[in-house]
């Protein structure tokens, strides 16, 4: 919502375009298979678009609107998709324009009683966290996709019927040229929370909603503060409920606050009763200068997830698939990890390069990462919302606490996002040989970045499609030699890059003289990582197997044996 | 002050967290009181001769203190 006067695009900062229907072929009888189908240009749809761009294959992506979403909405990335953006190629403009940031400090009544720094050091190539509005997100996302060449954006496309097959899907799509009918070989729902896509083939989200709800509000002002999270319990400007803040880019702060029990939510949200609160909150922080209100909305949590996010043809990323509840930050980031997630596996599986069965491993590595953000967002939500008296009697108690007792601190740890490891995935055949290690990332984790010594980072040479990353001691031994052609004949986009020593490894990728990498990998000579197109780890040997090492690229390229 | 002889790891914390939110609302607005005063007793007898309990009220009237403080 925006101030009395302003319709709903009319922002202080940011000017929205226009995005006109086209008249496409379909609406002149045209009847063509398209190979991907995206619903949805939010963040997670053009980052699928994307993605699959990155592979070569085209995609239309379909949305009811003419332009990006109102208001600034998810606005922390976190690092982990700072790498799928700079995967996809549209990280410049992302890394101008958001704050970076490690810090978040907790209040109670005034007083500081937690402060944390998430985990950064050198070696990271992004900060752990980056502000930045969503409507500049899908902003860039869009020019990126538009830069491929590959994406056919169809604004002001309403999807109005689906008919799922198992071979395909034809959809019903209305614009202001008239209806037509759209051929999918697959479909990807980014339709959001109010998916039309689930809603249409009849599927519920399940889980819990949690009371308590926050309204948030974007206000400009010229506030001298550094980019952190600051958190306030039982601030005087809003006894009763918990606040937010948060630094934009624009000179642009987001202010959330909890509602008080038993407070009308209609009334809360009108701009009268929006000004007196954010002022009030505004001058606690110090603020006494002025600032405008830009646009506001309101929200409650949930944690709310579909059984399988695949339906036949049909395949549910982001909020369409899970709801989580905001305070840990994790609905953007997690949205855009399934659009990684699902976007290579398809590109393999539509380019040949793997069977259709990789696909099924696509709900039990993103629905495995949306249960532990609930187990997680649900005791952040239980915190930050108390459901019922006896935990907001228990939250004071701890809150107060914290002002003298140490231990009690850490209640108010807002669980912020960490990267998840596929433990359970059927892409992970191997996970024993993780015992021999000391150190590196295990089966199934993200990459642990590592700055190298030409000042570039270990992230920086991996390919586009599986990397082997092997330490070797002199010259590559024969079988590995052999090990790294077999590698390359089932998948045309591998990589190979050995980590050596200048003087002995003839071919070395990465000069590891002072063993910094491998001490960071736990690697000795003749240790092997195999890395995922997206970056995850699918399994690594102290001594490579060969035979496992091509086992598990099978398994990750749906080939069974 | 004496700390209980092994202190609980957070993550044993977090469950006592909400075990104790559940049995307030169990015991309802009525009786909380009374329910918390006797949750004390059990766990300064179960706890044993080692822990301080003088120490462990003055912690936990310390805020109390200081809001007093504040208000007078």
């Amino acid at each position: 919502m925006r101030p009395e006067g302003r319709g709903p695009l009319d922002s202080l900062y940011f000017a929205y375009p226009h995005f006109e229907a086209r008249r496409v072929a379909e609406l002149d009888g045209s009847d063509a298979v398209h190979p991907v189908v995206i619903v949805g240009a939010g963040p997670v749809g053009l980052t699928a678009a994307l993605t699959l761009a990155k592979y070569g294959v085209a995609s239309v992506v379909l949305d009811a609107k003419a332009t990006f979403n109102d208001g600034s909405r998810a606005i922390c990335i976190a690092r982990q998709s700072f790498h799928i953006l700079e995967q996809v190629g549209a990280l410049q403009p992302f890394l101008a324009k958001a704050l970076g940031w490690t810090r978040g400090r907790s209040f109670y009544r005034g007083e500081e009683i937690y402060r944390f720094d998430m985990p950064d050091s050198d070696q990271e190539k992004f900060r752990p966290m980056y502000n930045l509005q969503q409507q500049y997100i899908e902003q860039y996302l869009h020019d990126a996709c538009v830069a491929t060449g590959l994406v056919d954006l169809r604004w002001q496309s309403s999807v109005t019927g689906i008919d799922s097959r198992p071979d395909g899907v034809t959809l019903t799509v209305e614009t202001p040229f008239g209806g037509y009918r759209l051929e999918a070989a697959h479909l990807l729902a980014a339709d959001g929370a109010r998916s039309v896509v689930r809603a249409r083939l009849g599927l519920r989200l399940k889980g819990e909603n949690y009371e308590g709800r926050y309204v948030i509000a974007d206000v400009r002002m010229d506030h001298a503060y550094p980019t952190e999270r600051r958190a306030l319990f039982e601030p005087a400007s809003n006894p009763g409920g918990t606040v937010l803040i948060h630094k934009q880019p624009d000179d642009i702060w987001r202010v959330d606050y909890q509602l008080r029990d038993g407070e009308d939510p209609e009334a809360a949200i009108r701009e009268e009763n929006i000004r007196a609160r954010v002022g009030a909150i505004l001058a606690e922080v110090g603020h006494h200068g002025p600032w405008e209100l830009e646009w506001w909305s309101i929200y409650t949590a949930n944690t709310l997830a579909l059984d399988d996010y695949r339906q036949g043809r049909v395949t549910f990323i982001g909020d369409s698939a899970h709801i989580v509840p905001i305070f840990g930050v994790r609905g953007l980031n997690n949205g855009l990890a399934d659009a990684q997630n699902i976007g290579w596996k398809l590109a393999y599986v539509l380019k040949g390069l793997a069977g259709e069965t990789l696909l099924d491993s696509y709900t039990p590595e993103r629905r495995g990462a949306t249960l532990d953000v609930f187990a997680n967002a649900g005791k952040s939500a239980r915190f930050m919302t108390p459901p019922t008296r006896g935990h907001r009697l228990v939250r004071e108690a701890v809150l107060s606490l914290a002002l003298t007792e140490p231990f009690a601190r850490d209640f108010a740890n807002p669980r912020q996002m960490q990267p998840y490891t596929y433990a359970e995935s059927p892409l992970t055949p191997f996970p024993a040989r993780d015992r021999a290690f000391a150190a590196g990332p295990a089966s199934g984790a993200a990459l642990v970045n590592v700055r190298l010594a030409d000042g570039t980072f270990l992230s920086d040479r991996m390919g586009g499609g599986f990397t082997a990353l092997f330490f070797a001691q002199g010259a590559v031994p024969g079988d590995i030699a052999a090990l790294l052609r077999a590698l390359a004949a089932r998948d045309p986009l591998f990589r190979a890059v050995v980590v050596g020593s200048a003087a002995s490894t003839e071919g070395a990728t990465i000069i590891d003289d002072g063993g910094h990498l491998a001490a960071r990998y736990g690697a000795a000579p003749g240790t092997l990582y195999l890395i995922r197109p997206d970056l995850h780890v699918a399994g690594r040997w102290t001594v490579a197997v060969p035979d496992e090492v091509l086992a598990t690229l099978d398994a990750c390229l749906g080939r069974t044996p | 002050m004496t700390p209980s002889p092994e202190a609980r790891a957070f993550s044993e914390m977090e469950v006592v967290y909400d075990q104790l939110a559940a049995a307030i609302d169990r015991a309802g607005p009525d009786h909380e009181a009374l329910f918390l005063t006797r949750l004390v007793m059990v766990m300064a007898h179960r706890a044993g001769s080692s822990l301080d309990v003088a120490a462990c009220i003055a912690a936990a009237s310390h805020d109390e203190e200081r809001r007093q403080a504040t208000a007078s």
